[in-house]
């Protein structure tokens, strides 16, 4: 998951978690301080009335029918005064009760205070019905949850635009990492940030690359000119020994010897060439102006190798599904590449083996398969058999190293995949992948 | 005929002068380029072997000279940069042939061979062997009036042994000459024993073919008086 995307999450987990944590205690804080605020008003009308019974006197409030308990003053039921002789002695407490009030049963807060009068003892109850409570704390739980659910969204939104705005520069450097496979597709411009979080991390991607380019230039320049400077010497040496081949005076023992230097001489002419190409492909030098009939080129391979095929009894065969042509690329490149895949197939496969080359295009992808029934590779060497002079069967067959590193380095120079599963005893499947 | 080797190279530049010598050719040899321009502004050539990579000069720029000294030589390029752009831009400015160091002898006398034929005009280049017309213009070989259908390795080895009749070609400059550098050829391999047996076996059926001879250890000979 993106930082982006985890950020936010986080925000808007914890914003959820407050609010909900509000929510709950919210009605119940608004209860408390209405309870609060009840019993200071009860405690004020107390006063009050005890000022006005001292003017007036107690009589005026108590009425003699003993089946009444309550005095008037009940017209809304929501606030009532009752004052009744005092059946025990009580202090002054305020409660939260049931009342019944003219038939109908209200929950109220209730002040109760014990005073004397002519010598009797006489309870003033003062009530405020709750029910008011009950409707503010549903109105206002409501309405701090529409507030609530409105700042989320509010500050979510927020938070994502100025977390994409913060966010920004390792966006782009993330972008500027993306589907670079060589240093020399690097850009080295420093992405405009003054978090000094991205700076850092964006100057050290940068320098490391800059290693890393310079590193590889001087592998390349190295190889280059060394494959360069080696070629004269081996010019020279298979000349000067065909002119001996051509005296035509020597023994028969000098000549075979001479033969076999030209043989040896050819190995080494091999390598440096291999590896010149090489590094010319790294540097991007030979040309990718072609179009290229891949299904066709297979079969120019096969016609070209199949004299190799007789030797060992082998069966090539080409399953050719759909037409592909790829551009741009270099025919000979490709050429060398299928070639020396199927060369492989051939040099590794067994007495009266089987090479199978299947040619398909899926819904991204042209895959071309290349299935033999060889040694196949241990699994221990898969990952390296690209590397140059990896060579892992010791085999009578010569190899010198560089065949697959040519092919990686040619499918690398493509933009084409290349995948290897294999069997040991039962064969290796190479796959290319061309991007559609 | 005359030949001006332009390399900087001491010993190679000998061993191509021995061996052209040997099949008569008259040879001169320029060390570097300024040598070379002087030369190309006095004498007459008919083939120019230039090195690209020569310390003083640019070869391509000498390629320029050559043609603004109204030399009519045939030029090869001999170069170990192997680039396809040198070879390219080489061809463009009117280079004849072009040959990647190391190179073999025989295909530095084989490619002469051709650019003489082409340039002395020979229309129709038929060789008769044992019965067979061998026509290199067309690459075909007939028997009579039967066309032989060869496979152009098949082609390429006989006219390889026709060109160098009489002379003893080993299996590796064969290999070298067919594969045309391939990277992936095999010098120990016998892929050139198969050929020949496909050709011999696709000419006995006309006539016999004791005219390629199988050498022993080394390669092959064709021959033809």
């Amino acid at each position: 998951m993106k930082l982006y995307y985890k950020l936010t999450l986080i925000n808007a987990i914890s914003r959820v978690t407050i609010v909900a944590a509000f929510l709950i205690f919210v009605p119940d804080l608004i209860y408390k301080a209405a309870i609060q605020h009840t019993d200071d008003l009860l405690a004020k009308r107390k006063v009050e009335f005890i000022h006005i019974m001292d003017k007036m006197g107690v009589n005026q409030f108590i009425r003699e029918e003993s089946d009444s308990t309550y005095a008037d003053y009940t017209i809304f039921k929501e606030k009532y005064v009752s004052i009744e002789p005092a059946k025990k002695i009580i202090n002054d407490t305020i409660v939260t009760g049931r009342r019944d009030i003219e038939g109908d049963t209200v929950e109220a807060r209730i002040l109760k205070h014990l005073f004397k009068y002519n010598n009797t003892s006489y309870l003033l109850e003062i009530g405020e019905s709750l029910q008011y409570v009950d409707d503010l704390k549903a109105v206002l739980s409501k309405v701090a949850l529409y507030i609530l659910l409105g700042v989320i969204f509010l500050t979510v939104f927020v938070d994502l635009s100025v977390m994409q705005y913060l966010l920004r520069p390792l966006q782009k450097i993330e972008a500027k990492l993306k589907g670079i496979r060589t240093p020399e597709k690097f850009d080295y411009t420093l992405v405009k940030t003054n978090t000094t979080d991205f700076r850092y991390l964006d100057r050290t991607i940068r320098n490391m690359m800059r290693k890393i380019r310079n590193t590889f230039y001087i592998e390349k320049e190295f190889i280059a000119n060394v494959s360069h400077e080696l070629l004269t010497p081996v010019s020279i040496l298979q000349t000067r020994l065909e002119n001996m081949l051509e005296a035509g005076n020597l023994d028969e023992e000098t000549e075979t010897k001479i033969i076999e230097s030209q043989k040896t001489l050819g190995r080494l002419k091999q390598i440096v060439r291999s590896l010149l190409l090489i590094s010319q492909i790294e540097n991007n030098q030979p040309p990718k102006e072609d179009r290229v009939d891949i299904p066709e080129l297979l079969k120019e391979v096969k016609s070209e190798i199949e004299v190799r095929l007789v030797e060992k009894s082998i069966t090539l065969e080409l399953e050719l599904h759909d037409d592909f042509i790829y551009a741009p690329a270099n025919r000979s490149l490709l050429y060398t590449l299928f070639f020396n895949l199927i060369n492989n197939a051939i040099k590794y496969n067994k007495q009266n083996g089987w090479i199978i080359v299947t040619a398909e295009k899926t819904k991204n992808e042209y895959l071309v398969h290349i299935r033999d029934t060889g040694k196949g590779i241990a699994p221990e060497n898969l990952k390296s058999i690209f590397q140059r002079f990896k060579k892992f069967n010791n085999s009578e067959t010569e190899s010198y190293g560089l065949g697959l590193a040519m092919v990686k380095t040619i499918a690398d120079f493509h933009d084409a995949e290349i995948m290897v599963e294999s069997k040991p005893n039962e064969g290796s499947t190479f796959t290319i992948a061309f991007k559609l | 005929m005359n030949v001006l080797i332009i390399e900087d190279e001491k010993s190679l530049s000998k061993e191509v002068q021995d061996f052209l010598k040997k099949e008569g050719y008259t040879c001169e040899i320029a060390f570097n380029g300024k040598e070379a321009s002087e030369k190309l502004f006095v004498n007459p050539y008919d083939f120019i072997l230039l090195d690209l990579g020569l310390p003083d000069y640019d070869g391509l720029q000498l390629l320029k000279e050559c043609k603004e000294a109204g030399q009519e030589a045939a030029v090869i390029i001999l170069t170990a940069r192997g680039s396809t752009d040198d070879k390219v831009k080489g061809l463009d400015l009117g280079a004849d042939d072009y040959l990647a160091k190391p190179f073999s002898l025989l295909e530095l006398s084989s490619r002469m061979q051709a650019i003489i034929r082409r340039k002395h005009g020979l229309k129709r280049n038929i060789v008769e062997l044992g019965g067979f017309q061998v026509d290199l213009t067309n690459r075909s070989v007939n028997f009579n009036t039967t066309l032989i259908n060869l496979t152009k390795k098949e082609f390429d080895i006989l006219q390889y042994l026709l060109i160098n009749k009489n002379r003893v070609i080993t299996r590796m400059q064969l290999t070298e000459h067919i594969w045309d550098n391939a990277l992936e050829v095999d010098y120990d391999s016998n892929y050139v024993d198969v050929h020949i047996k496909n050709l011999r076996k696709k000419l006995t059926q006309y006539a016999p073919v004791e005219f390629i001879e199988t050498v022993r250890g080394i390669g092959y000979r064709l021959n033809l008086n």
